[in-house]
């Protein structure tokens, strides 16, 4: 097995589904995985929807099984619409899934006011309420994996279920710096609060930039930053409350959900209005034509 | 003794070419014909060596059944971990294939998409299960001495990974080339999980690249176990 050289489908192509009948039209490229490329597809109904094509049949199989045991009404995963082949070369095996907007929370977050980042965050851990329900637990937590829709009321959807681990088990997939083992504080095996932990480290590391060396400290090194980093983060009123789950005192999404419930959302910043602007520019002006004139006057220019 | 299905496979992380020894591709292809899978994690370097370097651990890859990654120190230890989840679920799709080829006449492919979806997830749980025999082999050539540090805790990480998982965990590390005039070092033996204290003292970087001998020694120690842990038991599930 190789790396193949990543080819994309055009756009405008009709993708004919062998099985079901139907047939999908290619929109464009939403992204290009580990595992697989995404497409925007629309289906010949006008449903739109998100194509992932992987090189195995086993793979799409495997992660259509995942989306189709964390499904539900209010999954924050996109809801499975249908798996597939065809004959197209670059979509021999895919699925399709409900099309989720918005952009992911590395591209929004330095753009969110305290009271929205509360209110995302807080979005994030209902999300893992409803998943956690169903006995699973998402495990490649990131910020890349979660996409928050500014123009629908910061609606917070998660992407890539292929780290989806029934609890118990040990976790396949994951990102080392939201991975709770890499830095000491748990273990790799699917539950709540592996999920909470990397949550918390997301949270954390958005604000905070890892030291450059991460990878050749050891764990106690890794900790020893964890724990200076997280008394220094930039005036969240929430670090208490990411401490507390790194510290393994917190277990399950719903205390931590009522845990960032209990502080109270931070008043945004007003913004400086116009008049303000106004008074203060013409103080200035103001200011500068005097001394000029005095300048001027004394002839000093 | 248990009649266990086991996987074997042999995890190569090198920073060149080999220099010393048989070549590395007829030492991966030996290893895959007995069952083994080869993985290969190339550390990125420059120059024209580097390529050369990309092409073999691409082509041991190839004759080894296995993958092959070019990636940043930083990136060893997801990688490790990813291709050893990817190349198990190689291996059992494999065998659930041949079980299905058997009894039914169908590779997965014939089937319907959606009892893929259910072959898929008995994989999943045979993946948890099943018994993994592992010999992480480090390349120790002179040219590796500032990515030690790095290299260790990926192979420190990659145990915390497997170690979790429900099927037992054999784990033997060694380094090439070894001291003086050898080869090829044993770090540690097989053990159910990795050895840091042995890892930290054992790893030195010297001298050039025996790939090929280091492979080779691999699947010796794969063997003696298998020898050691089922001498007595008579035809028995063996993965691959």
């Amino acid at each position: 097995m190789s790396d193949k050289s990543q080819k994309q489908i055009p756009s405008g192509t009709w993708i004919h589904g062998k099985w079901t009948g139907r047939r999908w039209r290619v929109r464009g490229c939403l992204g290009v995985g580990a595992n697989g490329v995404v497409y925007a597809v629309d289906r010949d109904d006008g449903l739109p929807g998100a194509m992932k094509v992987c090189a195995g049949a086993g793979q799409v199989a495997f992660e259509w099984s995942l989306l189709e045991r964390v499904k539900g009404a209010r999954s924050p995963f996109p809801a499975p619409q249908q798996i597939d082949d065809s004959d197209h070369p670059l979509a021999q095996y895919f699925y399709v899934m409900e099309r989720v907007g918005g952009k992911s929370l590395d591209q929004v977050w330095s753009g969110l006011t305290p009271a929205d980042r509360q209110r995302v965050l807080l979005d994030i851990v209902a999300g893992l309420v409803q998943l956690h329900e169903t006995g699973y637990a998402f495990c490649d937590v990131k910020a890349q994996n979660i996409l928050v829709d500014v123009s629908d009321d910061m609606r917070v959807r998660f992407v890539d279920a292929g780290g989806v681990t029934p609890f118990g088990k040990a976790v396949r997939q994951f990102t080392p710096t939201s991975d709770g083992a890499f830095w000491g504080v748990c273990e790799r095996r699917a539950c709540a609060q592996y999920d909470l932990v990397g949550v918390a480290l997301m949270a954390l590391l958005l604000d905070v930039k890892p030291p450059a060396n991460l990878s050749s400290q050891s764990q106690e090194q890794r900790r020893a930053w964890l724990n200076k980093a997280i008394v220094q983060a930039p005036g969240a009123c929430w670090q208490s409350i990411l401490q507390k789950v790194l510290r393994g005192s917190v277990t399950d999404a719903t205390t931590f959900a009522m845990l960032l419930h209990s502080i109270p959302l931070p008043k945004d910043p007003e913004r400086p209005d116009w008049s303000a602007r106004l008074m203060w520019g013409s103080l200035a002006s103001a200011t500068l034509s005097t001394a000029c004139a005095w300048a001027l006057y004394l002839r000093l220019i | 003794m248990s009649k266990e299905a086991t996987i074997r496979q042999i995890l190569v992380i090198t920073d060149g070419c080999s220099n010393i020894g048989p070549d590395p591709v007829d030492a991966a292809r030996r290893a895959y014909g007995r069952g083994i899978v080869v993985n290969v994690i190339g550390i990125v370097g420059d120059g024209e060596a580097a390529q050369k370097g990309y092409e073999e651990a691409q082509s041991i890859a190839d004759a080894g059944g296995g993958m092959c990654r070019i990636v940043q120190p930083a990136d060893i230890s997801a990688t490790a971990q990813m291709m050893t989840h990817q190349t198990m679920q190689m291996t059992l799709q494999q065998v659930v294939n041949q079980e299905l080829m058997s009894v039914m006449g169908k590779t997965t492919e014939d089937l319907p998409p959606t009892e893929r979806s259910r072959v898929m997830q008995v994989v999943e749980k045979l993946e948890e299960e099943v018994a993994l025999q592992l010999v992480v082999a480090l390349d120790m050539s002179a040219s590796m001495r500032d990515k030690i540090p790095t290299v260790r805790e990926a192979v420190r990480d990659l145990s915390l990974s497997l170690q979790v998982r429900t099927g037992s965990l054999a784990v033997a590390v060694l380094s090439f080339p070894g001291k003086g005039e050898e080869m090829t070092k044993l770090v540690q033996p097989f053990s159910d999980k990795v050895d840091v204290a042995a890892l930290e003292s054992a790893l030195v970087a010297r001298g050039g690249t025996p790939t090929g001998p280091a492979i080779d020694y691999a699947v010796s120690l794969i063997i003696e176990r298998r020898g050691e842990v089922d001498g007595f038991d008579g035809p028995r599930r063996d993965f691959a």
